[in-house]
């Protein structure tokens, strides 16, 4: 049976702020995107207990976490959220080890139905438990971090800008391992972000707040299309983060060819192995766009595609393109205009070899 | 120096280290509580937490001797009340000596101990709440070994100031050699009656007692300090 949050929030700032949302999110990864001071982080606090609402009800399952009438306010201790903040908030008088069972050794027997040694050979970090947190990485720490909330069993996990203290390339690793954890544990994940980048790397569903209240709940994939929901400034430096796999080994020209969603595209990568499964990212302002097919060009990588939505905004325009997966480009509206894109027609996307990094 | 001579000096030597424990002992719990309702939990009067841990600095030891006097002599409820209960006096008492010295040096336990919790980031504790532990679990196993420099120095601050109290403690405990006389109390009576060799040898001795507290300290601080990084 699928746990699900059902919620009903009203809070009031002394700012004059308020929060004033309700829904229910489900399975799977559900990202909350939304500028700073949007409400994103008292939405999560209100759900883990930090904070309690003005008015309205929060329940999981038919666990009531909080409600105005009657008055029910569950100790946080007792909600079994795993809760991860953008500063991860491990103990630093602890090792690793003991942080990841701290919470595990609270737990009644009864309720631990995760054990520690199944996540820590899960995430792979074996070799850190006995290590003190100042000789970690971020990406280690954040393995940590996750490993500490899986120990409690929790019923929902709660991530609040998970990967901003994390260095690009880490965060490939983080986004794989949260789809890996929602598929490996069945643990439905509320994922806060305000890089779109993240949210569609990692989401199946977006909830969009701005201005305490919710704009939308859309399909994570529905996103690159109904991009009028979202304004320009979040679109800036867009990546497009995609799952491939390696499916040839270096050549003489120090070229690799990895399959992103079926299609072949090749990139210039000494680091990695054939069948090795990565995640790569490409900036939206390095797919350069065509509608001829040109041979004499230094591109790599001239990938056939179908242009499904064209957004203009005022200085710049997202044309999303269908090939194999979906890509967001970022032209000049002058490009725009002068190619004459239409929805439907045929385009080639060109990048550059080195312009897809590699993220784990 | 003969045995009279040795336990002129050595008495109040005892007197002090023990009353210096037991104060700092009863300021220890007290200090730890209110610092941690006032700077972590932030309740209502934590002004009145902050006054009270703060007052004993701003009056002479003498003027709190004197209300110490007042409060728990003979004539006073508590003190009328302890007559009847256990048949025990507390003035001019060796319990008298600790409870000056207690209050005289609470400001620094509070201030140190208050200064280690304001250093931990409340959500450490917010975190340990989420992972299961309770408001005990998470005081035990976060907040007083994360703030364990402050806890430590509170310790130590307090320990020193009731060794070197005197004003408080002459006025409630009197000058009982064996029983209430500490090492500042005897330095005087020396001094009064014109024992020079006396007053400078029982100087001596709270010297190295002052010391030897400060080089353990420094010892300890690094030890905790090592393991806590390994």
């Amino acid at each position: 049976m699928s746990i699900k949050i059902d919620f009903k929030i009203y809070k009031k700032y002394d700012s004059g702020f308020i929060l004033d949302i309700n829904g229910i999110i489900d399975d799977g990864i559900t990202a909350v995107f939304g500028p700073s001071a949007s409400g994103k982080t008292t939405f999560l606090n209100c759900i883990a207990g930090f904070l309690n609402p003005d008015q309205g009800e929060i329940k999981i399952g038919d666990q009531i976490l909080y409600s105005d009438d009657p008055k029910v306010s569950l100790p946080i201790h007792k909600r079994k959220i795993g809760y991860v903040s953008q500063e991860l908030t491990l103990f630093p008088h602890m090792n690793v080890r003991d942080n990841i069972y701290f919470g595990y050794n609270l737990l009644p027997g009864h309720e631990r139905k995760i054990s520690p040694e199944y996540v820590i050979n899960f995430l792979d970090i074996k070799n850190l438990l006995n290590k003190n947190l100042s000789s970690l990485s971020g990406g280690e720490k954040q393995k940590v971090a996750l490993a500490r909330v899986l120990s409690i069993s929790p019923v929902f996990l709660l991530l609040d800008e998970a990967l901003v203290s994390i260095d690009k390339k880490a965060s490939g690793k983080i986004i794989e391992n949260l789809k890996r954890i929602w598929s490996e544990f069945k643990i439905p994940i509320i994922y806060v972000s305000h890089s779109i980048s993240e949210v569609l790397a990692i989401a199946n569903r977006v909830l969009i707040l701005e201005k305490g209240e919710f704009q939308n709940f859309v399909d994570a994939n529905e996103l690159l299309l109904g991009t009028d929901m979202i304004s320009s400034e979040y679109w800036f430096g867009f990546e497009n983060i995609k799952r491939a796999e390696v499916v040839s080994k270096i050549d003489s020209n120090k070229i690799i060819k990895i399959k992103i969603e079926g299609v072949v595209f090749k990139i210039s990568e000494e680091e990695i192995f054939l069948n090795e499964q990565i995640n790569v990212s490409i900036s939206s302002n390095e797919i350069i766009l065509s509608k001829i097919k040109t041979f004499d060009t230094s591109v790599q990588n001239i990938i056939q595609g179908k242009i499904i939505s064209i957004k203009e905004f005022q200085n710049f325009a997202l044309v999303c393109v269908e090939a194999g997966g979906r890509y967001l480009s970022r032209i000049s509206l002058a490009s725009a205009r002068k190619l004459d894109l239409k929805v439907g027609g045929e385009i080639f996307m060109m990048i550059k070899s080195n312009s897809i990094k590699i993220l784990s | 120096m003969n045995q009279i001579q040795e336990s002129i000096y050595y008495a109040p030597l005892i007197v002090s280290i023990k009353v210096s424990i037991i104060a700092t002992l009863i300021n220890l719990p007290i200090a730890t509580i209110l610092a941690w309702l006032s700077v972590r939990r932030k309740v209502k009067y934590s002004f009145l937490i902050e006054i009270i841990g703060i007052i004993p600095l701003a009056l002479p030891p003498v003027t709190i001797g004197f209300l110490l006097l007042v409060g728990l002599g003979r004539n006073s409820l508590v003190g009328t009340l302890m007559n009847q209960i256990f048949g025990v006096d507390i003035i001019f008492t060796w319990w008298a000596t600790a409870l000056a010295a207690a209050v005289v040096s609470y400001p620094l336990v509070y201030k140190a101990i208050s200064v280690g919790f304001s250093s931990i980031d409340f959500k450490l504790e917010l975190a340990a709440r989420t992972l299961g532990a309770n408001a005990l679990s998470t005081f035990l196993n976060i907040t007083v070994p994360l703030a364990y420099k402050g806890i430590f120095a509170g310790i130590v601050g307090g320990f020193v100031r009731a060794l070197s109290e005197f004003g408080a403690t002459s006025v409630v405990g009197g000058n009982i050699i064996g029983e209430t006389q500490t090492l500042p109390i005897a330095i005087y009576s020396s001094v009064l009656s014109g024992d020079n060799t006396g007053a400078v040898i029982l100087s001596s001795l709270s010297a190295i007692l002052a010391v030897v507290t400060l080089l353990i300290y420094n010892w300890m601080s690094k030890k905790i300090e090592y393991k806590n990084r390994f």
